[in-house]
């Protein structure tokens, strides 16, 4: 097969990038695969890249920034994507003149945005696969709408999570459309596992509010009263950097908690520690728990969507701790900082149980799925028809959930706040509610 | 599906050997490289340590090393010996009597004995060397060599109101009656003040230094220190101090710093808090070799 990749930027830093240069790499084995990069700002790649995986970018910063056609708003990117400032009519453009142009068997989105691109412009003769690394539950509501419009054109989506797919499942009628959790995946370190005997507690990602360093941070203290020959690193680079260097002062804790910057190589820094931690308030789906799993580290996470709760065993590989609380998550770090064998036995159950993140299952299952579209596509069989009444209760279905983020969107748009959930809750809500017994009674 | 294009810079650095390494407690490094594109040429592969000179000035020291072929890769074992003189030493590759020397790329560094070794005791004999492998800004492998007669390994640096305590270790040198801590001005002729050092037991020792005696430096002393009157503290200008342990009376000071673990460059990763003492301000750091010093800047 022909692979093609559509990815934001193949030359930053990030779970998303990563993810599709691991998968891309255990697929260019056996298939002509390439990365398309919409944009390029440096001349090399920050994570290396196999050089059978071609990289190809549409928009190199460096140069074409003061493009005219890149200072004018993007048209067909959505207005309500997250990067949606970063696009232009030059990216709507150099996009559609890319996917015109490419004879593959299957082109893969990465992102929202560019997922709406690939529904809309996709050429006709390949399977066109939406992933989604984010969640639809946390999607800003227009963005939502923009989704539900385009989304249903496609050959399939897939998320991370098996939590994000239900979501998916209900509250967006895709009925062509195949849809399907595909992990990302984690190569097997090149150096042997940590063996839990270590005294540092090792965090990455990037410093960004969402990851709430700040509350690990706090919550580290208890470690460093208690146990002071304890290290906290967290690596990573981010707009709050400055933020947690004053907070690590404040509390007194520049013995104990490091901000590392990042690391070329995050394995030889996993195996130095042995506990793993993470504090966010959202992971779609928590590439660093995985791997430091696979360094042989047992990871201490909030339970947040949706991720940490699919890839953890909680008490078994790893410890859950409810979100956004402090004590729960220096307790958790406590308990395993006190007890070695603890400590040694979640360690081994994280080496063992973050096998089936390998590229080879992953892989697997990523290949039968995308044979199995193309097949569908050259013998002309898509989804099953559905009867008329399917068809009524997909869109009044549909519809009630649209109408919510509608009203959502509007309240957002427009006014304040507190008017507004209360008009999206007589708006939305209720009819939701009303319009979801009609759809399951005419589902019947 | 279209050509890659991948930069010209990307390709030819694919090209260059790169080498994963692994460090034991005892500081043996042993390099496994991935030999370079187009290494079938005959000849014995050798791996090369320049000791990086200054800016413009010529290359006076390498050691060259034998690479032994294991299987795909190269190997190279570098044991106590050669010891590396104190600075940063590139890493290059040649193929061959002939060959042209390759710059090497970092691979894979496990480093993980380095954050829990024990520090040799204040018994210890010889000269300290330490090494460190780590990334240059421009993205190869280098490794970076202390050599030091005796050294005083800083821990924990408490930083109070005005003034900062320091813990840390002696190592090849054995605290006796007269031992002090030292804070020397930098800069010829810079002023000195000795602080009580406390003998914590087993070669650990600490010290309290009050930003105080910083910042009230006379007018004489930076006459005297300064004779062309572009006086240290005239104009705001930041002036700094390095730390020093005596560890006995009349004994050679030893310079104290964090060199016993894995963090290449501890500057940006070691921050301290910044005081206020009088009108200046005063912050312990970490200088780019990882030696403790105060910065007085305001």
């Amino acid at each position: 097969m022909k692979i093609s990749f559509l990815l934001h930027n193949g030359y930053g830093i990030g779970g998303t990038i990563k993810t599709t240069f691991n998968l891309a790499q255990a697929l260019a084995e056996r298939h002509e695969v390439e990365i398309v990069s919409v944009f390029r700002h440096r001349e090399d790649t920050t994570f290396s890249l196999d050089p059978r995986v071609a990289l190809r970018p549409l928009v190199d910063l460096r140069e074409e920034k003061e493009h005219p056609l890149h200072l004018r708003r993007a048209r067909v990117f959505p207005a309500g994507e997250y990067r949606y400032h970063q696009y232009s009519e030059l990216t709507d453009q150099r996009i559609a003149a890319c996917l015109a142009e490419l004879d593959a068997d299957v082109v893969v989105g990465t992102r929202p945005g560019l997922n709406v691109h690939l529904a809309l412009e996709g050429p006709r003769q390949a399977v066109r696969i939406a992933q989604e690394h984010l969640t639809l539950n946390n999607h800003p509501p227009r963005l939502r709408n923009e989704l539900r419009r385009v989304y249903p054109r496609l050959d399939a989506l897939t998320t991370v999570t098996r939590a994000d797919a239900e979501q998916y499942r209900r509250r967006m009628r895709l009925p062509r459309v195949r849809l399907e959790a595909l992990p990302n995946s984690v190569p097997e370190p090149p150096l042997p596992p940590a063996d839990a005997t270590g005294r540092i507690v090792v965090a990455a990602g990037r410093l960004v509010r969402v990851k709430r360093y700040d509350l690990l941070i706090r919550a580290f203290q208890r470690v460093a009263e208690e146990r002071p020959d304890w290290q906290l690193r967290i690596y990573g680079n981010g707009e709050e950097h400055d933020r947690l260097r004053a907070l690590i002062e404040r509390l007194g804790l520049y013995n104990n908690v490091f901000l590392m910057g990042t690391a070329g190589r995050m394995e030889a820094e996993w195996v130095k520690g042995s506990i793993a931690v993470v504090s966010s308030d959202l992971e779609p789906f928590g590439m660093t728990i995985v791997e430091a799993m696979r360094c042989g580290l047992p990871v201490v996470s909030t339970d947040c969507d949706y991720g940490p709760g699919e890839i953890i065993k909680d008490g078994v590989d790893g410890r859950l701790v409810p979100v956004r609380d402090k004590d729960a998550l220096g307790e958790a770090l406590l308990t395993l900082v006190r007890d070695d064998e603890l400590r040694r036995a979640m360690s081994r159950a994280a080496l063992e149980n973050s096998r089936r993140y390998d590229p080879v299952p992953v892989l697997g299952q990523a290949e039968e799925l995308f044979t199995g579209l193309v097949e569908a596509k050259r013998s002309g069989a898509g989804a099953p028809a559905r009867g008329p009444l399917g068809r009524l209760a997909d869109t009044l279905y549909s519809r009630g959930h649209a109408v919510k983020d509608g009203a959502y969107a509007a309240a957002l748009g427009t006014a304040r706040a507190v008017r507004l959930t209360q008009l999206a809750r007589a708006a939305g809500l209720t009819r939701t509610a009303r319009i979801d017994r009609t759809a399951r009674k005419a589902g019947r | 599906m279209s050509p890659a294009t991948a930069p010209a810079t990307e390709a030819a650095k694919a090209a260059l050997p790169l080498a994963d390494c692994v460090m034991t407690a005892e500081g043996a490094l042993t390099l496994r490289l991935r030999p370079p594109a187009g290494a079938g040429t005959p000849g014995e592969p050798r791996l090369l340590l320049v000791l990086r000179p200054k800016k413009g000035e010529p290359e006076t020291v390498t050691h060259t090393l034998a690479l032994e072929r294991d299987g795909a890769h190269w190997r190279a074992e570098l044991g106590p010996e050669p010891v590396l003189d104190e600075g940063r030493w590139d890493v290059y590759a040649r193929v061959g009597a002939e060959g042209a020397r390759q710059r090497v790329l970092p691979g894979v560094r496990d480093l993980r004995a380095l954050p829990e070794r024990e520090l040799p005791g204040p018994g210890a004999r010889g000269p300290l060397a330490l090494r460190l492998p780590y990334d240059t800004k421009d993205g190869y492998l280098a490794i970076r060599a202390w050599v030091r007669p005796a050294h005083a390994e800083a821990g924990r640096i408490e930083v109070a109101e005005d003034s900062m305590t320091v813990t840390g270790r002696l190592v090849g040198a054995e605290p006796g009656p007269g031992a002090a801590a030292l804070l020397k001005r930098r800069g010829k002729g810079g002023p000195l003040r000795q602080l009580a050092l406390r003998d914590e037991g087993a070669g650990a020792f600490s010290f309290t230094a009050d930003y105080g005696l910083l910042v009230e430096d006379s007018a004489e002393e930076a006459d005297a220190a300064d004779p062309e009157g572009q006086g240290p503290a005239a104009g705001g200008e930041p002036v700094f101090w390095d730390v020093f342990v005596r560890p006995a009376e009349g004994a050679t000071r030893i310079r104290v710093g964090r060199l016993f673990d894995d963090v290449a460059d501890k500057k940006p990763v070691f921050v301290f808090p910044e005081r206020t003492a009088g009108p200046r301000t005063v912050r312990p750091y970490y200088t780019v070799d990882n030696d403790l010093s105060l910065r007085v800047a305001g």
